[in-house]
């Protein structure tokens, strides 16, 4: 699964990544807290509503998003309610019962992975990556080296898919037959998963002479092209998010 | 704006593992604002030269360096970055290593950006040197979307941006159309007047070198000539020709490129109406018109029929529009076209490695659509591009006979035959490759490296041997090499489908063309 | 400057070393995105507790990293990089605990290899780092999912699954493929080869 950053100007996208990172992990943390499957499910539709109206997520992107998150969350939910130990019995089937605590619990669990996953495909779907970037070295001083290394991992991702085409390519060319059986597939994945990374590793000086051809790593700073300006009611409303989770906290 | 002074003195270089020295006591003094032009025949050393120049060998490549390399008095290899990246901008010759951001407009805003420059003038310097090399309406698109020429036009760009005093330009004319290399010609002399020093690489004595004020001819790692191109062309055309740098006398050429086995019955089949073929523009006449008369026993039968192809990437803009093409057994085809305009595109379609519409490509009369790329591999030898997207074995040995076994470990594979064995020892001379088998195919220059990715499909016999851009950036010796291995195909009876930006060297020995 | 001292300085990191980070970190996510079908079929299967057993595979990254690179601060970069890059291309746990997981990654492998003072590469060692890696995460996970209320055998039996799977398919597999990899001569400029 490979969730992109899709261009927009929806109220999430004109957030900056920062205030926006702090509010998905206060979500977390409020998430983390509930301990109540109902408290959850508000949570979970709360959270749906934000991605929807403020991210401007299409339904069909949020019902992928939760068909996805359902193939994991469910072997969890099977799991705990059979496990988890509880006074007030609600079904009985031979010697497997399943008892109202158990549900609740495996409840809160699954509904609390939709939440963190949900909440984080809105966030990457609403985040440009290399903004990300820049922001971590303007505002959180990462030496921009090293953030960058995090566009360049970026840049590799569809790059090395590529590479794993050229290599399909080259060897069906060469009369090679796609394997049979599952003895010969995993050797035959074996090899292509080694060819990826020998090409990947030549590549690495390459690039990194090319770059640093190119200036990179000059000066401890450099200037970006593209300049974000910070809606100042990102933070604030940051700010207020955070206190009103710390309140969360000390309350429950 | 003051231009880079060059000087280098007892310059050797020796790569890790290796035993010969790859250049030799160099020793040259480049004066600011010249214009200059280094040529030499692949694996002379040229690209490994350049490297010196802006210190990426030994500084990031490893290797020893002997002598001295000063920029404007600094050494690069031990400088630090900022006044080596002021002071010279580097294109390296395979496009694909340099280009390290993936966005077209983010690769050409890279060096600025690592320099400090203010994003105004960023913004300026981008839209500036995209518009020199034309890209400027592809400014937001991936780089893997992009041909190989325009690709390589991004590389040019991104080192453009930069400005720096002194450019060095890695054969970026390689892959480049006849009106794209005009422009870089164009480009050179305005860098010139600004007052920047400018040295160009390349494999033969071309547009670029006549018009240098100095041209520095390499062999085997040491200057063998230099001065005034015309003066050289004087004097030396000779030598040059010897070298490889000039195109022979058209009467010696079939001789040369045999090497030193005499090719028998050299003329080919067609030679009758080798002047007969004139190019067709794509969507027009069939390309059999040439074929009326002379061709053989099997005129009425072509080996591929392209016919009102039309293809466009998913998500992407129309690459081919109705394209018409016959391909008979032995023809030997030329498909030209401007950077971009679909000849890779066709060739892969024609393989298998994309999709094609059905009914619109057959072979040997049956549509082509349902068959598996490794049984269309068991007719068709492709020939990527980029000759690194082929390697698949460790060493030049085992990437040429790698079809043979299809990548079984030596242990089990059955011993070659005497002819298998012979076929290949006489592709290797051909190739002039025979000294360096035990090397790494990513090792080799880039001549080499193309040479070997031709001559490992030419292992197997096939009814068609399609080539991209075979001779690209290759000096005329080599290119000669090529041609002589195509010849001998064709008399084994092969077609030949050859993707070109250099049809003038090669028509001569051509059937027909197509042209998109 | 005296390249010992140098080499014991936190951070202190090539251009080439921070690509090739960054590049261990992409394979891991297109990995990632690869095994995925495998951990579907896994969680039909066996639930939670088959899945922990690919647990060390997501880990081996940011160790052969360190097992090539060999300075001080490498697991801090890569893991860094790597919970990012998981972070913006969409994990099934969510984007909080793609960080929270590399930072007890990191904690726990500079820790180590702290006190081994970056000059022990043994299998051994790398089998210990791998092991070790998983508890601290584990212990957040079991916090921020709510794996607590299981019952404790449940728990035991995921956390042990899943030291073992840090063992061998992290600490084992790393020094496999990092001697593998010297072999090829692409690694020359890191200190994997220098130092053998
Ligand atoms: N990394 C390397 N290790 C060992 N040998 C190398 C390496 N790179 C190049 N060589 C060898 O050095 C020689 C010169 O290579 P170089 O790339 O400089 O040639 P070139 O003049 O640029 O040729 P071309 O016109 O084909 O690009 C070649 O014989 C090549 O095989
Ligand atoms: N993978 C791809 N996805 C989308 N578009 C592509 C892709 N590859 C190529 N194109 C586009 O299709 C067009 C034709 O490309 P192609 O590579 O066939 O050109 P070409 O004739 O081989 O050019 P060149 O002489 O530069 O090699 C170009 O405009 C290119 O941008
Ligand atoms: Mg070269
Ligand atoms: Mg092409």
């Amino acid at each position: 699964m490979l969730i992109q950053y899709e261009k927009g100007s929806s109220l999430l996208h004109r957030y900056d990544p920062l205030s926006k990172l702090v509010i998905l992990f206060c979500t977390a943390v409020i998430a983390m807290l509930l301990d109540q499957a109902w408290q959850q499910a508000v949570f979970l539709l709360l959270c749906i509503g934000q991605a929807r109206y403020a991210g401007h997520m299409s339904g069909r992107q949020l019902l992928g998003g939760i068909r996805l998150i359902a193939i994991v969350a469910v072997p969890y939910f099977i799991l705990t309610s059979l496990t988890v130990q509880g006074e007030t019995v609600w079904l009985q089937w031979g010697s497997v019962s399943v008892t109202i605590e158990a549900l609740n619990a495996a409840g809160a669990m699954t509904l609390r992975m939709f939440t963190l996953f949900l909440t984080s495909m809105a966030y990457i779907i609403t985040t440009d990556p290399r903004e990300l970037v820049a922001e971590l070295t303007r505002r959180l001083r990462v030496p921009y080296r090293f953030a960058f290394g995090i566009s360049a991992a970026l840049t590799f991702i569809p790059l090395l898919e590529e590479e794993g085409n050229h290599i399909l390519d080259a060897q069906q060319v060469r009369g090679h037959r796609p394997p049979k059986g599952l003895g010969s597939r995993i050797s035959y994945g074996l090899k292509f998963v080694s060819a990826v990374l020998l090409n990947a590793l030549r590549r690495v000086q390459q690039t990194a002479g090319a770059m640093e051809s190119k200036g990179f790593g000059a000066y401890p700073d450099r200037t970006y092209r593209t300049e974000v300006n910070i809606p100042s009611w990102a933070a604030v409303s940051a700010v207020i998010y955070v206190l009103a989770t710390v309140w969360l906290w000390w309350i429950v | 704006m003051s231009g880079t002074t060059i000087t280098c003195r007892k310059l050797g270089f020796l790569y890790d593992g290796e035993e010969q020295p790859v250049i030799q006591n160099i020793n040259l003094e480049i004066a600011r604002n010249q214009r200059v032009a280094i040529i030499g025949a692949s694996g002379s050393g040229k690209s490994t030269l350049c490297q010196l120049l802006c210190g990426l060998l030994p500084r990031s490549g490893g290797g020893t360096r002997e002598g001295e390399v000063l920029l404007d008095g600094i050494d690069p290899a031990a400088a630090p970055i900022a006044s080596i990246a002021e002071a010279v901008g580097v294109l390296f010759q395979d496009p694909d290593a340099q280009l390290v951001q993936g966005i077209v407009e983010d690769e050409a805003a890279f060096g600025p950006e690592n320099m400090r420059v203010s994003p105004a003038e960023i913004e300026e310097r981008v839209a500036q040197s995209l518009a020199a090399v034309g890209l400027l309406d592809r400014r937001l698109d991936p780089v893997r979307r992009l041909s190989g020429g325009q690709r390589q036009r991004t590389a040019i760009a991104a080192v453009l941006a930069l400005r720096p005093r002194l450019y060095v330009f890695d054969d970026a004319c390689a892959s480049l159309d006849a009106a794209a290399q005009a422009n870089f010609l164009q480009l050179c002399f305005t860098l010139q007047t600004e007052g920047r020093t400018l040295i160009t690489a390349s494999g033969r004595f071309d547009d670029a070198a006549r018009a240098a004020q100095r041209v520095i001819v390499l062999d085997g790692g040491t200057v063998v000539l230099d001065g005034p191109p015309e003066e050289l062309l004087r004097c030396c055309g000779e030598q040059l020709a010897q070298l490889g740098l000039l195109p022979r006398p058209p009467g010696e050429a079939a001789g040369a490129a045999a090497g030193d086995k005499p090719v028998p019955a050299a003329t080919p089949p067609h030679s009758a109406e080798r002047h007969a073929g004139k190019p067709i523009a794509a969507g027009s006449v069939p390309a059999a018109a040439p074929h009326a008369e002379g061709a053989r026993e099997s005129a009425a039968s072509p080996l591929l029929e392209v016919d009102s192809l039309t293809f466009a990437y998913p998500g992407g803009r129309e690459a081919l529009h109705g394209i018409h093409a016959k391909i008979y057994p032995g023809d030997w085809v030329l498909l030209t076209g401007e950077n971009g305009s679909g000849k890779t595109t066709l060739s892969r379609l024609i393989m298998g490695l994309l999709p094609a519409p059905a009914g619109s490509i057959r072979w040997q009369g049956e549509d082509i659509k349902g068959m598996a790329v490794y049984r269309r591999a068991e007719q068709i030898g492709y020939v990527f591009q980029q000759p690194e997207y082929m390697f698949t074995a460790p060493n030049v040995w085992e990437e040429l006979i790698y079809s043979l076994h299809g990548g079984v470990p030596v242990k089990k594979r059955r011993e070659l035959s005497a002819a298998e064995q012979e076929r290949a020892g006489f592709l290797l001379e051909k190739a002039g490759l025979t000294d360096r088998l035990h090397m790494s195919p990513y090792l080799l220059s880039q001549g080499e490296k193309r040479l070997l990715s031709v001559i490992s499909q030419l292992m197997l016999p096939r009814a068609l041997y399609i080539l991209d851009e075979p001779t690209s950036g290759m000096d005329y010796a080599a290119i000669d090499r090529v041609i002589g291995l195509c010849q001998h195909m064709l008399e084994e009876g092969s077609a030949i489908l050859m993707i070109t930006h250099d049809p003038e060297l090669i028509k001569e020995h051509a059937t027909s063309f197509i042209h998109l | 400057m005296n390249s010992s001292s140098f080499q014991k300085k936190w951070f202190a990191f090539t251009t080439q070393e921070i690509i090739l980070m960054a590049m261990l970190a992409a394979v891991n996510a297109v990995l990632t995105i690869y095994i995925g079908p495998v951990n579907k079929l896994l969680n039909s299967l066996g639930g939670p507790i088959a899945t922990s057993t690919t647990t060390g595979i997501y880990m081996i990254y940011g160790l052969l990293a360190y097992y090539i690179i060999r300075k001080p601060g490498t697991a801090v970069v890569t893991f860094a990089i790597g919970g990012t890059i998981q972070a913006l291309t969409g994990t099934v746990y969510g984007i909080p605990s793609c960080f929270v997981a590399a930072a007890c990654y990191m904690i726990v492998a500079e820790t180590i290899f702290a006190i081994f003072r970056y000059q022990k590469w043994s299998a051994g060692v790398l089998m210990l780092v791998g092991g070790a890696m998983v508890p601290l995460w584990f212990l957040f996970a079991a916090n921020m999912f709510g794996y607590t209320s299981w019952p404790l055998e449940v728990l035991g039996i995921a956390l042990v699954v899943r030291i073992l799977s840090g063992v061998l398919l992290c600490g084992l597999v790393t020094k496999v493929l990092g001697e593998a990899l010297v072999k090829t001569g692409l690694l020359r400029r890191f200190a994997a080869s220098t130092k053998g």
